[in-house]
């Protein structure tokens, strides 16, 4: 975990759990990558889904632009939750 | 009289009617009682086969029909109210009770509904169940948000009314033998694209069923009034309304490719809008957005194993949805917060709620061993499968290849957001100071018992997919649905999406606000339009008028005459003389279509 | 017994003429009521037994010769399906509500002019009947005379709650007499030009003149057309067609509340009725639509019936003036539906006179509650009454439902009806029209519901449910609009014969 965050009175079940997670992550990315992946759509040449640690790749990718767009949208969008209230 | 005769949804009805006899106890034994009942009912008719005909207006009413997805809903709708039951026993709330049997009694109907006019009927009925809901949630903007969400559904019911009306006459003009049969349009989708007045009557329907489904641009009803309901209200109202709708879809629209575009929507709306939510109950209806969205993907593709994912979906979905807004709304209950912002560090002594909610937020996001995983991979499985017939075929199917790659992206944003931030906020991050216990027993109970199903249904999913609408495929997908790749291709994906967002955490602060959604239109910009424009328009217009009517000769004299108190108090006697005018007009339009029409 | 049953035709015009001017010179207070109740529970009698007669014959039609003249000399009375549905609709309207008038008229018209209220009021009736029932066009005119006159009085006999009551009927008076005036010259226009006043003895003796006009010598044509114009316009208003709807509202608002439910109930029903039978019997309907395009005109007026009274009801503050609204736009759906001449079309119609008559009438009985137990049907007098009035209120909402046309109430079996008949003709903007009237319906019954279930009042009044004689023609009236929704068996086959009928005597 890069980002580790201030909580105050960290005890040592938070760091256990912090630590779980991040080899949570290792193992998946060493299995992933013993696994062999079918490409879904061969049919079309699409095969970059079969390359190796494609998925985990995918999903932080996914993560990330995901919450861009949500971030770049509220900024626009954003209003005081008392908004239509006001009328 | 035996069991088959007796309309499932009556059971439900009765006990809308019988509740408020009782009292204390006894009524939540009797609340308890009867949706276990009816789910008996339920499949005493689908064993039966239940068929039963009344005849209306010379044609036949069919309120009792199986239709090969009703096991599925009957059984799901029966078990949601007896979980929602008993989640609000604590709480005495006899209205939302009784209406919340109405509505799901609505609901139940639908779900046997062999007809066009008894599927609607039933489905106003849900509107109104569901419109007291929400009206009893007693939250600030419950009346308001109750209203919207009544007029929206009413408007939906006219399109759907109207869409009925239109394609049973078409019915009747062809000759049909049965012209209100409420079953799949498989005979008008050849000309589905086209859309024109011959067809207008199967839109109509359509867009009256997306209305309830949340699909755009009228999703934003789902966040707006959900969160208003009671903490058990919001839980009842998340189950009926959106899957009675994917039901009447998946009976009526299966293979519509439209649906495929409109679900991709919802499943990236869902997530775009959740994260940036606040309040931890509309961050739900934002995820109920985006998988009711998955679910119109799977009805929209159209193959057997894609409704049986759709339909297992919306059986999961109900459970972990419930599951998800029961433990948020026991956190709501105990500390009385519902901004994310103000929660926090609940861990330490709500453990029971955490592990339900983390049981709830891995099922939304279809980790293995969820009912999630196993219904939801149905769907994308169906993808796969479909674009490769189509690919064999030389059909164009590259919409299929982006819908599998966006349906995977929705999937990785929903553990973000629906699983990680929500647990991440309410029970870790910084110390709220909140010391608030679990909730009473009974909340718990509801939980845990729909803890269990998810996890059991993720460990046995033959459990469900034999009472799917396509047994066979279904059976078929049940050797391979854990397959080392499967269960590695979703680790992969939600873990580190859920890297992703505690790498992102920094600008992830919680503020309270919300973000405005196309309701704008007609909740600011309609009413600002009408105050600030048209109606100083209008009055300038009412002041010209009036300005041309005094310049007029005599109506001065004529009120001059009166004096003045008895020309207040006997009315405006010009007002004879308008009538008489147009009276004289009207002769004139006569004479002149009359005379000068036919000479044309 | 065989005597009285071979007579029905006359006997049931003349038995409220009759027994309402011994009414008016009678002295003995609170027997008025008495006299009337019995009276029209007799013509609801009669007019079922003529209604099964009339069934039973092969040629739907039974005749009757006023003193066995033979027309077209004399009076001939002609009931058919269609207007012994009618007949129906307007003795059974009559009867529930003189049932319940007792209480409701007692407490605001003086002690001292009940008699005289009740003989006006079955002089209405006879009216009413009476122009449902003549096969003479002259003999209607005179019919229409004496049901519009009652009328007038009735309307003024609100003044003592409310003196616009008086306006509203010199309005009314005003404009009622220029509407029956035109049509009389339109019956003179034809009577120069075919020397009859029979209908359809007019109706056979236009023929010849309908085919000479074609031809270099036509006979007549201006005179037949202008006598059309006259005919239509007049009434037009007294069915309060869209424009020259002027005088209904105020008229329902300031009436007596039974006037009020009686007027809504049948008076139009019966304008709408005469003016079908101009159409389909006096003028032909092939003439009248395929030559003249009367069609094109009432289409467009009911439309606009529908959508502006329907907006307008939307913007009433008194309970009352609304459902006229409402009511004016009802008008709107059955000349609609008689407009668009096929079999749906008039179906709709026909039921829809019917319906609309039972639905509206349990309102205005409902609203006649409100008017006796809390004294005002403005908004804000129904503010919380669900809880205080609930039966009374429950009836009134139900009601609402039928306006808006919900499925199983009665109003929805004649939508539709209605949208089955446009779309049949292909008129798809028609259709369009009915849906957004439905939608505007409600929003107007919404904002009355709201009112009554969600309302606070400020002053805390204690209204008890009202007396039996009251409650239980309302639930009669609303219940029997909502059976009519759930089994429409009996206005769908009583509809379709009427239209049948009328469809087959097209020239």
């Amino acid at each position: 975990m890069s980002d580790e965050p201030k909580t105050p009175g960290t005890s040592n079940r938070v760091l256990i759990a912090w630590l779980v997670g991040a080899a949570v992550l290792v193992a998946i990315v060493a299995v992933d990558y013993t696994v062999h992946h079918h490409a879904h759509f061969a049919a079309d040449g699409i095969d970059v889904d079969a390359m190796p640690e494609f998925f985990p790749v995918f999903g932080l990718v996914c993560g990330f632009v995901l919450v861009l767009i949500s971030k770049t949208l509220s900024i626009a969008l954003k209003r005081k939750d008392t908004f239509y209230a006001d009328d | 009289m035996q069991m088959t005769d007796l309309p499932p949804a009556a059971v439900l009805f009765a006990g809308a009617l019988l509740l408020p006899l009782f009292k204390g106890k006894w009524r939540f034994a009797v609340a308890l009682a009867l949706p276990l009942l009816a789910l008996a009912d339920s499949w005493a008719v689908i064993t039966e086969g239940g068929a039963s005909f009344i005849p209306f207006m010379g044609m036949t009413l069919q309120p009792v029909h199986v239709h090969a997805a009703t096991p599925v809903f009957a059984t799901i709708f029966c078990i949601m109210l007896a979980g929602g039951v008993l989640f609000s026993m604590n709480d005495d709330r006899r209205v939302e009770l009784t209406a919340a049997f109405v509505y799901a009694g609505g609901a139940l109907g639908v779900a046997f509904a062999g007809d066009l006019v008894t599927m609607f009927v039933f489905w106003e009925v849900m509107t109104l169940g569901s419109t007291i809901i929400i009206w009893s949630g007693r939250q600030n903007d419950s009346y308001g948000a109750g209203l919207r969400y009544f007029g929206m559904h009413a408007l939906g019911g006219v399109a759907l009314l109207m869409g009925i009306i239109i394609v049973v006459t078409q019915r009747l003009h062809e000759g049909a033998a049965d012209p209100l049969a409420f079953g799949h349009f498989s005979a008008m989708v050849d000309g589905w694209s086209h859309l024109g007045w011959d067809n207008a009557g199967m839109w109509l329907i359509l867009v009256g069923m997306l209305v309830n489904a949340g699909a755009p641009p009228f999703s934003s009803w789902i966040p707006d009034a959900y969160p208003e309901g009671s903490t058990s209200g919001t839980v009842f109202l998340s189950a009926f309304t959106t899957k009675t709708a994917v039901f009447t879809l998946l009976v009526a629209f299966a293979g519509v490719e439209v649906l495929i575009y409109l679900g991709v929507y919802m499943a990236i709306y869902g997530v775009v809008y959740g994260v940036n939510a606040n309040n931890m109950r509309r961050l739900l209806c934002y995820s109920l957005v985006n998988q009711v969205g998955f679910m119109l993907i799977g009805i929209g593709v159209g193959t057997k194993l894609s409704i049986d994912g759709a339909a297992a979906h919306a059986f999961a979905h109900i459970v972990y949805k419930a599951l998800l807004l029961m433990a948020t709304g026991s956190v709501l209950a105990m500390t009385g917060k519902f901004r994310l912002g103000e929660l926090g560090g609940l861990y330490r002594t709500m453990p029971v709620t955490m592990w339900c909610l983390i049981i709830g937020g891995l099922s939304i996001s279809g980790f293995p061993l969820t009912s999630g995983f196993t219904s939801k991979s149905m769907v994308v499985q169906a993808i796969v499968d479909e674009s490769s017939r189509m690919a064999a075929l030389g059909e164009p199917h590259t919409y299929l290849i982006v819908t599998w790659f966006l349906f995977q992206a929705a999937t990785a944003g929903v553990f973000l957001d629906a699983c990680v931030k929500l647990t991440w906020f309410i029970f870790f991050q910084k110390d709220s100071g909140l010391r608030p216990p679990d909730p009473p027993w009974n909340m718990k109970a509801a939980m845990i018992a729909f803890a269990f199903i998810c996890i059991l249904l993720g460990v046995f999913p033959g459990i469900l997919y034999q009472i799917l609408p396509y047994q066979g495929e279904a059976a078929e997908y049940a050797k391979v649905v854990y397959s080392l790749e499967h269960v590695m291709v979703m680790l992969g994906m939600l873990g580190f999406s859920g890297l992703a967002f505690f790498l992102l955490l920094p600008i992830l602060k919680r503020g309270s606000y919300i973000h405005l959604d196309i309701d704008w239109i007609w909740r600011r910009f309609i009413p600002r339009f009408w105050k600030e424009v048209l109606l100083p328009l209008l009055q300038q217009l009412d002041n010209a008028q009036k300005a041309i009517l005094e310049s007029l000769p005599g109506r001065g004299m004529r009120d001059a005459n009166l004096p003045p108190p008895i020309a207040r108090r006997m009315g405006n006697m010009w007002a004879v003389s308008v009538p008489v005018f147009l009276i004289v007009l009207m002769l004139l339009v006569y004479l002149v279509v009359y005379f000068v029409i036919p000479t044309l | 017994m065989e005597l009285i049953r071979h007579n029905l035709p006359a006997l049931i015009v003349v038995t409220p003429l009759v027994i309402g001017l011994l009414t008016s010179i009678i002295g003995r207070r609170g027997l008025g009521w008495w006299m009337a109740m019995g009276t029209t529970a007799a013509g609801l009698a009669m007019s079922v037994q003529l209604l099964v007669d009339v069934l039973a014959q092969g040629d739907r039609t039974v005749e009757y010769l006023m003193g066995n003249w033979p027309v077209p000399f004399g009076i001939g009375y002609s009931v058919d399906p269609l207007n012994a549905t009618v007949l129906l609709i307007v003795s059974l309207l009559g009867a529930v509500i003189t049932l319940y008038a007792r209480k409701s008229v007692a407490s605001e018209v003086p002690a001292g002019k009940l008699n005289f209220f009740y003989a006006l009021w079955l002089f209405c009736i006879t009216g009413l009947l009476g122009i449902t029932i003549t096969g003479d066009a002259f003999n209607l005119y005179v019919l229409l005379e004496i049901s519009s006159l009652s009328t007038y009085t009735l309307v003024a006999m609100g003044k003592d709650r409310n003196r616009r009551a008086l306006t509203a009927a010199v309005n009314y008076v005003v404009l009622g007499s220029i509407g029956a005036c035109f049509y009389l010259v339109g019956v003179a226009y034809l009577y120069m030009a075919t020397g009859s006043l029979n209908i359809a003895d007019i109706a056979e003796r236009l023929q010849p003149i309908y085919a000479s006009w074609g031809t270099e010598a036509p006979i007549y044509q201006k005179t037949v057309i202008t006598g059309f114009a006259f005919m239509a316009v007049g009434l037009s208003l007294k069915l309060a067609l869209f424009p020259l709807h002027g005088w209904l509202p105020n008229a329902y608002t300031y009436a007596p509340s039974s006037v009020s439910a009686l007027l809504a109930s049948t008076a139009t029903k019966v304008g709408a009725y005469a003016f079908i039978r101009v159409i389909f019997t006096l003028m032909g309907v092939g003439f009248a639509f395929g030559r003249l395009h009367t069609d094109v005109a009432l289409m467009v007026c009911s439309g606009a019936a529908i959508l502006v009274g329907s907006w307008l009801a939307i913007r009433q503050t008194n309970v009352k003036k609304l459902l006229a609204y409402s009511s004016i736009a009802q008008i709107g759906y059955i000349a609609l539906g008689f407009a668009l001449a096929n079999k749906d079309g008039i179906t709709a119609s026909v039921i829809h006179l019917f319906n609309h008559a039972l639905t509206k009438g349990g309102m205005f009985l409902a609203l006649g509650i409100v008017m006796y137990r809390v004294g005002g049907t403005r908004l804000s007098d129904l503010r919380g009454l669900g809880r205080k009035l609930p039966i009374t209120m429950g009836a009134f909402t139900a009601g609402g439902l039928g306006l808006i046309g919900v499925p199983l109430t009665s109003g929805f079996i004649s939508k539709w009806y209605l949208v089955s008949a446009c779309l049949e003709q292909g008129r798809y903007e028609l259709a369009a029209i009915v849906l957004v009237g439905s939608v505007l319906a409600l929003v107007y019954v919404w904002r009355v519901v709201e009112t009554i279930y969600f309302g606070k009042r400020e002053d805390e009044v204690n209204v008890r449910e009202a007396p039996a004689s009251m409650l239980v023609p309302t639930l009669i009236l609303v219940g029997a609009s909502i059976y009519f929704g759930v089994d429409s068996s009996f206005t769908t086959h009583i509809a379709g014969e009427a239209a049948d009928f009328l469809l087959k005597v097209k020239p």
